[in-house]
Order: C-alpha cells, then sequence, then structure tokens
C-alpha cells in the first residue's frame, strides 16, 4: 500500500520532533515532500509510460482552448485550430493547430472532405523526456527544426508517412510529425507511440498516494528534514540537515546507479561489432556547401 | 541478534528500562529498528530473492512493483526463461532497434530482456499467451521484524548498526539533533562495513585473469 502525502509529512513531523507543528508547519512539509517528489522522477527518471499518438485526421471543433468550456453538453473536444488553408498562415498569428476542413469525425470518415493530416499533437502534462518514438513499430528520429529547413524547405506542408519528429518550435509539449501524415492509423498500421519518462502520479490532497514504492518515499521524508533543519530560525540545525541532505543524496544516487547497472549488464563482445541494421542516407548536403572554398 | 535483544540494547543505551519505558514507547523503538532495517537493506542490497514471473498474452513490458507479489524490488539482477532453461541477455531498446526492425511485434521464447524506468521490465521475444513464466532473480527490502526472535539474516556484526540508527532516529525525534548526528555518523561505518561484505564475497578467490 503506497504512502499518502499526510502520512508521509507525520512521519516529517516525527523525526523533526515537532508532531505540534509549532516550528514547521504541515503546509511546509508537503511542500517539500511534493517538491522532492518532483525532483527525484527527474533526476532518476524512475517512471516510464508508452503512449499512442496515432496518425489523424486535423479535426477540430474549437478555435481558442478557452471554448472548451461552452461545448454542448455530450459533446467532446476535438481539437483547436486557427486556420483552415495554409495560405492563411500569411494573415494570421500564433498558429499551430490546423489547417483543419471539418469539425466532426463523421465527416472524414463519410469522406465527405479530403482527407488533411494532423501534424501538431498535444505532449502529456505528465512527460519529462521523449526516450523513443516509434512510427508503425520501427524507430523514427528526433530532428532539429533547423535541421528540417536545410533539407526540406517545405517539410511543414509535406505530407506522407512520418519519418521524424521535431519539439522545438511549436511550444512546448507540442510535437510534430514530419511530414505530415496523409492517413489515419487504422489497426496496427500507421500507429505513432511514444515512450516517455514522466513525473509521478500527482499528489495535491491528504490522501493522494505517492506512485513511489514505500521504499523510496523515505527519500522523500530525507530532503523534507533536511529542509525544514536548514532553514533559518527556529529548529535550526545546519548539522543534521547535512546528515539528512547526505541520506537523500545517497538514495537518489542508489536509484540512478538500479538503472545505470542493467545497462552495464549488457553483453559487449570486445572486437566484435553488433549487427546494424543500415539507415538510407538522408539527402543532406556537404558540410561547406555553398561557402567559398580555398 | 535477535529483535528482543536489539530493543533492549536500545533501551539500555537511552538510559530507559525496557519493561516500563518512560519516554519512548516500545512501538517507537521497533518502528526505528524497522527503519535502520530498511536503510541499510537499500544501500547494501544484501537481501536476494527469486519468482518466477507468469508470461501474461501479448505483454512486453510487466510492472516489477507489481508482478513480484510486492513493491520490495531494488535491482533486477539476472533472468532466466523457464521453458529453455537459458538466462536472458541484458538489452536495450536501442540494442533492439539496432538489431531488428519491429521488434516489438515479435512473439515466442523470450531470449532478452530490458528495463524501462525503474520497474518496466522488458522481455523480447515476448509470449503471445498466458502459458509460461520467467524467473527474475533480484536484490529487495526484507520483511520487517516483528516476533521477537526475529533476526535479520545478515552477520552479527554489521547488526549494532540498525541500533546505532534507532538511537540516533529517536535522538532526533526529542531534538537532541548533536546526540542524533553522532549516532547517524556510527551507524554510517556499519553500513560501509555491509556494503564492503556483500560486495567483496568473491572477490578473494577470483582470479584476475583480465589485467593479470
Amino acid at each position: 500500500m503506497a504512502k499518502t502525502l499526510s502520512a508521509v509529512a507525520t512521519e516529517v513531523q516525527v523525526r523533526l520532533g515537532d508532531t505540534a507543528a509549532a516550528v514547521w508547519t504541515a503546509a511546509e512539509i508537503k511542500r517539500y515532500l511534493k517538491e522532492a517528489y518532483a525532483i527525484i522522477a527527474a533526476r532518476t527518471e524512475c517512471f516510464w509510460k508508452e503512449e499512442a499518438l496515432n496518425d489523424a485526421a486535423s479535426t477540430a471543433n474549437i478555435t481558442q482552448p478557452w471554448e472548451e468550456q461552452y461545448l454542448p453538453t455530450g459533446s467532446t473536444l476535438l481539437g483547436v485550430f486557427t486556420y483552415t488553408a495554409d495560405w492563411e498562415l500569411d494573415y494570421i498569428e500564433g498558429s499551430v493547430y490546423g489547417p483543419t476542413n471539418h469539425t466532426a469525425t463523421w465527416e472524414i470518415t463519410n469522406s465527405y472532405v479530403p482527407f488533411i493530416g494532423k501534424g501538431a499533437y498535444d505532449l502529456p502534462d505528465a512527460l519529462i523526456q521523449i526516450e523513443r518514438a516509434t512510427w508503425d513499430n520501427r524507430r523514427i528520429d528526433p530532428l532539429f527544426s533547423s535541421e528540417l529547413e536545410n533539407l526540406d524547405a517545405q517539410y511543414h506542408t509535406r505530407t506522407g508517412s512520418p519519418q521524424g519528429y521535431i519539439m522545438d518550435k511549436d511550444g512546448l509539449r507540442i510535437l510534430r510529425k514530419v511530414p505530415v501524415p496523409s492517413a489515419s492509423a487504422s489497426g496496427s498500421d500507421n500507429n505513432f507511440k511514444i515512450e516517455y519518462t514522466r513525473k509521478g502520479t500527482a499528489v495535491s490532497a491528504d490522501g493522494d498516494s505517492f506512485e513511489l514504492p514505500n521504499r523510496y518515499t523515505k527519500y522523500l521524508r530525507h530532503y523534507a528534514c533536511y529542509r525544514c533543519l536548514e532553514r533559518e530560525g527556529l529548529g535550526q540545525d545546519m548539522g543534521l540537515a547535512e546528515f539528512y541532505r547526505g541520506r537523500y543524496e545517497a538514495g537518489v544516487g542508489r536509484m540512478f546507479r538500479r538503472k545505470q547497472l542493467f545497462n552495464q549488464r549488457r553483453n559487449v563482445v570486445m572486437g566484435g561489432s553488433s549487427e546494424r541494421l543500415s539507415r538510407p542516407p538522408l539527402a543532406r548536403m556537404p558540410f561547406h556547401y555553398g561557402r567559398v572554398v580555398q | 541478534m535477535n529483535f528482543s535483544d536489539m530493543q533492549t540494547e536500545v533501551f539500555a543505551r537511552l538510559e530507559e528500562s525496557s519493561s516500563s519505558p518512560r519516554f519512548f514507547s516500545l512501538a517507537q523503538v521497533k518502528e526505528a529498528l524497522n527503519d535502520g532495517l530498511e536503510e541499510i537493506s537499500d544501500a547494501t542490497e544484501w537481501f536476494e530473492r527469486n519468482r518466477a514471473v507468469p508470461h501474461v498474452a501479448d505483454q512486453l513490458y510487466y510492472d516489477l512493483t507489481t508482478s513480484l507479489g510486492s513493491d520490495q524490488i531494488l535491482t533486477p539482477k539476472h533472468a532466466f526463461n523457464n521453458q529453455t532453461n537459458r538466462w536472458l541477455e541484458f538489452k536495450s531498446a536501442r540494442d533492439l532497434d539496432n538489431e531488428r526492425l519491429e521488434w516489438e511485434t515479435v512473439t515466442g521464447e523470450e531470449e532478452k530482456c530490458l528495463l524501462r524506468g525503474l520497474w518496466w521490465f522488458g522481455i523480447f521475444p515476448h509470449s503471445s499467451t498466458a502459458t509460461g513464466s520467467f524467473t527474475l532473480y533480484y536484490t529487495a527490502i526484507p520483511p520487517s521484524m516483528v516476533e521477537d526472535a526475529d533476526s535479520p539474516n545478515f552477520p552479527e556484526e554489521y547488526q549494532y548498526g540498525l541500533i546505532e540508527y534507532a538511537i540516533g532516529d529517536l535522538r532526533a525525534q526529542e531534538r537532541n539533533y548533536d546526540d542524533a548526528l553522532r549516532h547517524f555518523n556510527e551507524y554510517l561505518r556499519y553500513e560501509q562495513g555491509l556494503a564492503h561484505y556483500v560486495q567483496g564475497r568473491v572477490s578473494r578467490d577470483r582470479m584476475n585473469y583480465f589485467r593479470g
């Protein structure tokens, strides 16, 4: 049974000898615990998830995120769009999603409108970092938009089977498939999947449980003790704060090493070469292309 | 040294009566000792276990915090295919990407394994049916001491570390921070000793063939 926020906060109060919350308030301790929870997830990359981000038609039924609350009862949010044709880009500002030529899924499933693929996809809020992405069960590459601009000046509108993705141009937590999908996913075809490290399940109320096994909630406790004891004022004790900080750092270091240990166990043949599948060469200009060569 | 001896020792060093303690309760002492056991086990990984994990049809990744019956796992160490009686090779997703296209769709008897995050254990190829199993060898946190006769199963000379930890923990609770820190630092020496013992089990008898 995972420990709750209030249970771990109580453990901290006991360790600090302040069960009456005379020196450190419960709110302060809980803030430190949540802080440690987020830091541990980011530093150790212990939480992992895979999620489908399948190729789809660009269906959207609102033009601003705030409109979501005004959708009629029974309607679901299909997406946000700001333009309906590429030429409109010349006249609008801050557009990311689109173009869209329909506002309901039945319009595209019944082929009442031509297919326009969805290029930009929102990523989960809990995402820390994408570890791997696949299209049709094959790994595809993350690319820089500057790299793509040099390779294909029209990558933004070109359609086809996604061969890569960018995340550095349209805003945080938005993934753009390149090229824009030319067909929807069906069954196991055209599926797009991201595998990512993530934050732990959100903890806000007293009764919410940490996603960490009980063993690791002790590190949260150490961190909260450290932050409480190092805080200037009544109860400050830098020596013991340093001890708890050391325990916290050692614990996080152990989590990190546990992950690395698995990789170190991989079989490596000295003097051998691993079997590798070669990729077709990218259409890439020579590094000195366009420069005066003496 | 069993759990009862440890409690008596902690009470004695706190100058408390073990039969009718005034300041610290028996429950507090027991909790502090078990906390110490958890801490030293986490740091040294002395407790080694194994368990068969039944195949789930078409499942590539197994969550080790639920598949092993408890969430006490620390590090997966080895994996064994119970059908082919062969050990699995450790790989990364990148290795498998390089070796085979669409490897996630391949089914059959597992030959390789990979770890995602800290607890998602992948097998390749994965089973298409819910028959068979693989055995995972791993380190874990041992069960807490409950009965008076319970004893941690590591050498007694390192068990005194639990007493130091417990006293440090209890001193901190009465806000005697200097004393707490002194005992915690003493505990760290035991922890280090046990870590060396665990890591050095086969070092003496081993021939160093690689560097001569």
